[in-house]
C-alpha cells in the first residue's frame, strides 16, 4: 500500500517537476503561447412537478453560475532529432454559484460534510477553483512511427455512443452541478494519468494498414462525483436538498450519514488497438481496468434499536471490475447514401445494479458478528452489455434551413446478462398489487435517440434538437427527454445560449428518464469568449 | 428605297458596327491603360463584358467599385516549372470516367510534375477536366503548406463570428521529382484545418484524405465537447465550414477529387481579376527548403468595408484592390455525387497560370446562390520559387442571404510553403498526430 501511494506521488511530482522545468529552460525564451477562454453568466430554472403537469408552474431557480475558463498552450519549441516537446497544455475553470446566497433560505447546506474530499459540502458547489488539466505532450515522429507520451491531468473520451456510457468509463462524471445532458466535456473529472499513443509506421506492402495503440495508466481513482449527501443519521427530514442530489434517487437514505468509500489506493489501466479496415471501416477494441464510478451502497454501523437492527451509515464503495469493448464507424456509400454508420459494443463484469428499495441483503448476522460489523448490500453486482448502433446522415431541409442539416439516429440495448431473483421486488410482492413484483423491465432496455442540429440566420444562431425515449416494458410506462437549444451569436465574442432539457412520462420508471421528470430546465447562459 | 436603305443598315451596318465596339471597346482591352481608373455603377454598364457577371451586378447595385491598374511584374509560372510542362507534352490521357492517366502505362502518373497538358485543343471534349488538371499540376508544386489563416463571417452591416487557426496541406503528387515522397496509399493530397479560437471553436478540427484513384475520400471531424474523432460523411467537403459560406472543396476554388465531376469548357475572354499589391513582395528561403509568407496588410486581414467609416458600399468589400485585366478560360463544373451539395459552378481560370481566380455557385434547384473570389500578389524568394496561385485571401458571398465569409491568411514566423518531405510528411496526418493536436 505504501509503495503505492509513493510511486502515485512520484508520478505527481515528476509530470509538475517537467512542467516547470519547460517553463524555465534556455528554450523557454523561444516558447510560443496562446490564451483563449471565456467568461459565463448562466441562470437555471426548474420546474418542480416537470413540464407534463403544467409549464413552469412550479418554477424556482437551481443555479446562478459564473463561470470563468481558460486553456493556456505553450509550445516550447524544444526538439531533439525524432523527438519533440509538443506542448505543455493548462486548463482552469473557476466559479462561483451566487443561488446559494441569492436563495439561502431553500439551500440550508453544510459547508463540509465527512472526512473525504470526495464528499462535497456547500462550499464545493458554491465555488469551484480547479486546474482541470495540466499535461505536457513528448511527441515522437521517426521511422518507427508516431507516438505521444501525455503525462499529466486530462480527460479522455473511448466510444461513439453519445446516449449512454458505455465504454467511455475512464473519467467520472461530476454530478454535483450539472446533470449529463449539459456538456459532456465540462461534467467530466479530470484524471491524473499517462497516456501513451502510438501509430505504426506506414508499410509499403501493406497501404491503408494504420494500427494504433492507446495505452493509459491511471493512479487517481475518483468517483462519480456527486453534490451534497447532508442527511444525517436519525434524522428522517434532513439533508439531500441541493439541486443537483434531489434529482438522484438517494431519497431512500435519509436517516443516514452517507459517506464515500474510494479505493484511491488502486489503479487503473487500459489498451485500446485501432485500425482502418478497408476504404470505409474504422474499428477498435478495447480493455479497460475498471474501478466502478457509480457507488454500490453498503449499510453499515447498525446498532440494535427499539425498532429493531438499524444502520447509521449509508457508505459509497466502488468495486474493480473489467470492461471489454469496441466500437466502428462505417462510411456508407452504398445504396446511393452518403452517410455514417457507427457502432458501440461494451461488457461490464461486475456492475453494482441496485435492489429494488428497502431490500437489503444482510452479512454479518448469519456468521453471528456483532451489529456493528454487519453489511447490509443494496446491490448485486452483475455483467451487463450494452450496445449502441448510430446512423449519421447531413440532409438539406429547405423548409428548416439555408444550409445542410446534421441529424443523428441512435439506438441503445442494454441487458443485465445474469439475472438473480433476488433483483426482484420480492418485498412488496405480497403487500400491494399496485407495485410491480418482478423488475424484468430493468433486465432489458431500449432507448432511441435522435439528433438535429443546423444552422440559421448565416451560421448565427445554432439551433439543436435532442430527444430520446425509452419505451418501457412489462407493464411499465414509456419516458422520454427532449433537449432544444438555440445558441446566438450577439457580436463575434458575446454570445447567449438558452437551452431546455425536459423529461416527460411515467415517473416510476425504472429508466432514469423516469425520476429525472421533476428536473426539467430552462438554462439561460450569456458568456463572453476570445 | 426606304426598306432597302433598312436592309443595308441592318445586314451591313450592324455588324460593323459590333465590330468597332469590340476593336475599340472591352474587345480589346488588354491593358488597364484602356480602362478608367475606376469602374462603379455610374458607369459600369460600359464593361459589362469584362466583368464577371457576379462581380457586375455587385457594382451595378453599388455594393462596391473597382480601381484599375497594372502589375508590376508577371504574374507567371517559372520557366523550370514551364520546362518541365513542356516535357509532359503527349504523355497523358484520361480515362473514361475522367482519371488521369500516363499514356504509356494506363496507370495514374505518380511522377507527374508541371502542367499535364501543356497544350490544350480547346475542341478536345475533354478540354475543360484537362484545364483543371493543369490548375491542379500548379497548385500541387509547392508540396506542402502550414498557414495561418483568419475567418470572418460578415453580414451587411459588420463582422458577426471570427476564426482563427491554421492551415495544413500536403500534396503528394505534382511534386518536383526530388521531393517524391513513397505513396502506396495513393493519396492525392492530404488537408488539416485546425481551429485555435475563439474558445467555443477551439479544437473543432478537420482532416480530408483526397485519394487520386476511386477509393472513398475520407473525412474526419474531432469534436471537442465529447472529445472523440468522428468519421464524416464524403459530402462533407461540401458542406459550410463552420457554418459560413464556403466549404472545404472551395480551398484553392477546388481541393476535391477532380473526376468526382463533371467539367465543360464553355469559352474565353478578358476579365478583371483582383490583386492585393502592384508590387513584388519579397519573401525568404528558409533552411529546409520552404519560404516565408509575406502579405501587404498588416493584422489578420486586409481592411474591409464596415472597417472604414468613410466607405459607402457593402460591409464585406475589401478595401485597397486593384483589378487587372487578364484571358480566363471559362469551366463549368457539376457533381456526379447526387447528394453533393451545391450544382452547376462555372470557373474562371487564368490562361497563363491556370489559377481558379473566381467562381459562381448554383444551387442543385439552379438558382444561382454565391461567387467566391481569390485575391493574390506575387511574392518570389532569392532562390526563385514564387507564390502564383497562391491567395492572400478570399472572399465568399451568398448572394441569397446577403452574407459573405471572408478568409484570410496573415504573416506568421510559422506560416510557409514549399515545405519538403523532410519538415510536413503523411505521419503528420495520422489520426493519432490529429488527435494529439486537436487537445
Amino acid at each position: 500500500m505504501r509503495r503505492k501511494r509513493c510511486v502515485k506521488a512520484g508520478f505527481f511530482v515528476v509530470v509538475i517537476l517537467a512542467i516547470l522545468g519547460i517553463f524555465f529552460s534556455n528554450a523557454a525564451a523561444e516558447m510560443t503561447s496562446s490564451f483563449h477562454g471565456y467568461f459565463e453568466s448562466n441562470f437555471i430554472l426548474r420546474d418542480a412537478d416537470g413540464l407534463q403537469h403544467g409549464f413552469f408552474d412550479e418554477a424556482y431557480g437551481v443555479q446562478q453560475r459564473n463561470t470563468l475558463k481558460f486553456d493556456i498552450d505553450i509550445d516550447p519549441d524544444m526538439r531533439w532529432g525524432s523527438f519533440k516537446v509538443e506542448k505543455v497544455h493548462l486548463t482552469y475553470r473557476g466559479a462561483y454559484d451566487s443561488i446559494f446566497d441569492l436563495a439561502a433560505h431553500r439551500y440550508n447546506i453544510k459547508e463540509n460534510i465527512g472526512a473525504s474530499r470526495f464528499d462535497y459540502g456547500l462550499k464545493d458547489i458554491r465555488f469551484e477553483n480547479d486546474l482541470r488539466e495540466a499535461f505536457i505532450d513528448f511527441a515522437y515522429n521517426g521511422d518507427l512511427g508516431m507516438a505521444f507520451f501525455r503525462p499529466g491531468r486530462q480527460i479522455v473520451s473511448w466510444g461513439e455512443g453519445m446516449l449512454e456510457t458505455l465504454n467511455d468509463v475512464i473519467n467520472p462524471p461530476d454530478n454535483s452541478y450539472a446533470m449529463f445532458f449539459q456538456s459532456p466535456d465540462d461534467v467530466k473529472t479530470p484524471l491524473w494519468m499517462g497516456r501513451l499513443n502510438y501509430n505504426i509506421p506506414r508499410i509499403s506492402s501493406l497501404p491503408g494498414l494504420n494500427l494504433n495503440f492507446d495505452f493509459l495508466w491511471i493512479p487517481d481513482i475518483r468517483p462519480s462525483q456527486l453534490g451534497p449527501r447532508d442527511s444525517v443519521a436519525g434524522n428522517l427530514k434532513a439533508g439531500l436538498e441541493a439541486p443537483y442530489i434531489n434529482c438522484i434517487s438517494l431519497v431512500d437514505l435519509r436517516g443516514l450519514n452517507v459517506r464515500e468509500d474510494v479505493p484511491t489506493n488502486e489503479n487503473e489501466y487500459g489498451v485500446k488497438v485501432s485500425s482502418e479496415i478497408g476504404d470505409n471501416l474504422s474499428l477498435s477494441l478495447l480493455y479497460f481496468r475498471d474501478v466502478v464510478n457509480d457507488p454500490a451502497v453498503q449499510l453499515k454501523n447498525w446498532a440494535m434499536t427499539p425498532g429493531g437492527p438499524a444502520p447509521s451509515l449509508a457508505s459509497f464503495t466502488h468495486n474493480k471490475q473489467h470492461v471489454y469493448g469496441g466500437y466502428f464507424s462505417y462510411q456508407l456509400v452504398a445504396f446511393g447514401t452518403s452517410a455514417v454508420v457507427r457502432g458501440e459494443i461494451s461488457h461490464h463484469t461486475a456492475s453494482p445494479i441496485a435492489l429494488a428499495a428497502a431490500n437489503t441483503i444482510m452479512q454479518g448476522p448469519a456468521a453471528r458478528l456483532p451489529p456493528s460489523q454487519w453489511v447490509g448490500l443494496t446491490y448485486l453486482l452483475k455483467p451487463v452489455t450494452k450496445t449502441t448502433l448510430s446512423f449519421d446522415k447531413d440532409v438539406r431541409i429547405r423548409w428548416l434551413s439555408n444550409g445542410v442539416t446534421k441529424m443523428s439516429f441512435e439506438w441503445l440495448h442494454k441487458v443485465i446478462n445474469e439475472w438473480d431473483d433476488r433483483l426482484d421486488n420480492t418485498y412488496f410482492k405480497s403487500r400491494s398489487t399496485k407495485i410491480r413484483a418482478d423488475r424484468k423491465n430493468i433486465r432489458e432496455q431500449d432507448v432511441f435517440m435522435v439528433q438535429v442540429m443546423t444552422w440559421w440566420w448565416a451560421a448565427k444562431v445554432g439551433p439543436t434538437f435532442v430527444a430520446a425515449y425509452n419505451p418501457g416494458k412489462h407493464g411499465e410506462g414509456g419516458t422520454g427527454m427532449i433537449a432544444p437549444s438555440i445558441k446566438w451569436y450577439i457580436t463575434p465574442s458575446l454570445y447567449s445560449d438558452l437551452k431546455l432539457q425536459a423529461f416527460f412520462g411515467d415517473t416510476k420508471s425504472s429508466y432514469s428518464f423516469g425520476s429525472l421528470v421533476n428536473t426539467s430546465e430552462a438554462t439561460f447562459k450569456l458568456g463572453y469568449e476570445w | 428605297m426606304r426598306i432597302i436603305l433598312i436592309s443595308i443598315i441592318k445586314y451591313l451596318c450592324a455588324p460593323m458596327l459590333s465590330m468597332l465596339a469590340f476593336i475599340m471597346g472591352i474587345g480589346g482591352i488588354s491593358q488597364a491603360a484602356d480602362l478608367p481608373t475606376v469602374i462603379d455603377k455610374t458607369n459600369c454598364s460600359q464593361y459589362k463584358d469584362i466583368l464577371i457577371p457576379s462581380m457586375y451586378r455587385g457594382i451595378e447595385r453599388g455594393d462596391f467599385f473597382i480601381t484599375t491598374g497594372n502589375i508590376n511584374f508577371k504574374y507567371r509560372h517559372t520557366d523550370d516549372f514551364h520546362a518541365a510542362s513542356a516535357k509532359n507534352k503527349g504523355k497523358y490521357d484520361l480515362s473514361a470516367d475522367g482519371y488521369l492517366i500516363d499514356k504509356s502505362t494506363g496507370n495514374y502518373p505518380e511522377d507527374l510534375y508541371g502542367f499535364p497538358f501543356p497544350d490544350i485543343d480547346l475542341k478536345d471534349p475533354n478540354a475543360g477536366i484537362k484545364i483543371i488538371y493543369n490548375f491542379e499540376g500548379q497548385r500541387n508544386r509547392f508540396m506542402g503548406a502550414k498557414e495561418r489563416m483568419h475567418i470572418l463571417w460578415v453580414n451587411k452591416v459588420k463582422d458577426e463570428r471570427f476564426m482563427t487557426g491554421i492551415d495544413y496541406r500536403l500534396y503528394l503528387v505534382g511534386r518536383p521529382p526530388s521531393q517524391k515522397i513513397i505513396n502506396p496509399e495513393k493519396v492525392l493530397n492530404y488537408e488539416f484545418q485546425r481551429a485555435l479560437e475563439p474558445m467555443s471553436m477551439r479544437g473543432t478540427n478537420t482532416m480530408s484524405y483526397i485519394y487520386w484513384d476511386k477509393t472513398e475520400d475520407k473525412s474526419f471531424a474531432y469534436v471537442p465537447a465529447i472529445r472523440r474523432i468522428r468519421k464524416t460523411g464524403s459530402t462533407t467537403r461540401s458542406d459550410p465550414y463552420m457554418g459560413g459560406d464556403s466549404w472545404l472543396d472551395m480551398n484553392f476554388l477546388w481541393s476535391g477529387k477532380t473526376p468526382s465531376m463533371t467539367w465543360k469548357y464553355v469559352g474565353e475572354k478578358t476579365v478583371l481579376l483582383p490583386f492585393t499589391s502592384l508590387n513584388i513582395l519579397p519573401v525568404q528561403d528558409l533552411p529546409d527548403g520552404s519560404i516565408t509568407k509575406s502579405y501587404p496588410y498588416t493584422g489578420t486581414h486586409i481592411k474591409l468595408g464596415y472597417e472604414d467609416p468613410k466607405w459607402k458600399g457593402t460591409s464585406w468589400a475589401p478595401q485597397n484592390i486593384t483589378y487587372v485585366p487578364r484571358r480566363v478560360w471559362i469551366v463549368e463544373q457539376r457533381p456526379k455525387d447526387p447528394y453533393y451539395n451545391w450544382g452547376l459552378h462555372i470557373n474562371y481560370i487564368d490562361q497563363e497560370t491556370y489559377v481558379i481566380w473566381c467562381k459562381e455557385v448554383y444551387e442543385k434547384s439552379g438558382e444561382y446562390r454565391s461567387w467566391h473570389t481569390n485575391y493574390m500578389h506575387y511574392s518570389e524568394s532569392p532562390s526563385g520559387k514564387n507564390t502564383v496561385g497562391d491567395w492572400d485571401f478570399k472572399v465568399a458571398l451568398d448572394e441569397k442571404i446577403r452574407h459573405a465569409s471572408i478568409q484570410s491568411r496573415f504573416a506568421d514566423p510559422e506560416s510557409s510553403t514549399y515545405l519538403p518531405a523532410k519538415t510536413l510528411n503523411p505521419t503528420f496526418f495520422t489520426v493519432n498526430n490529429f488527435l494529439m493536436l486537436s487537445k
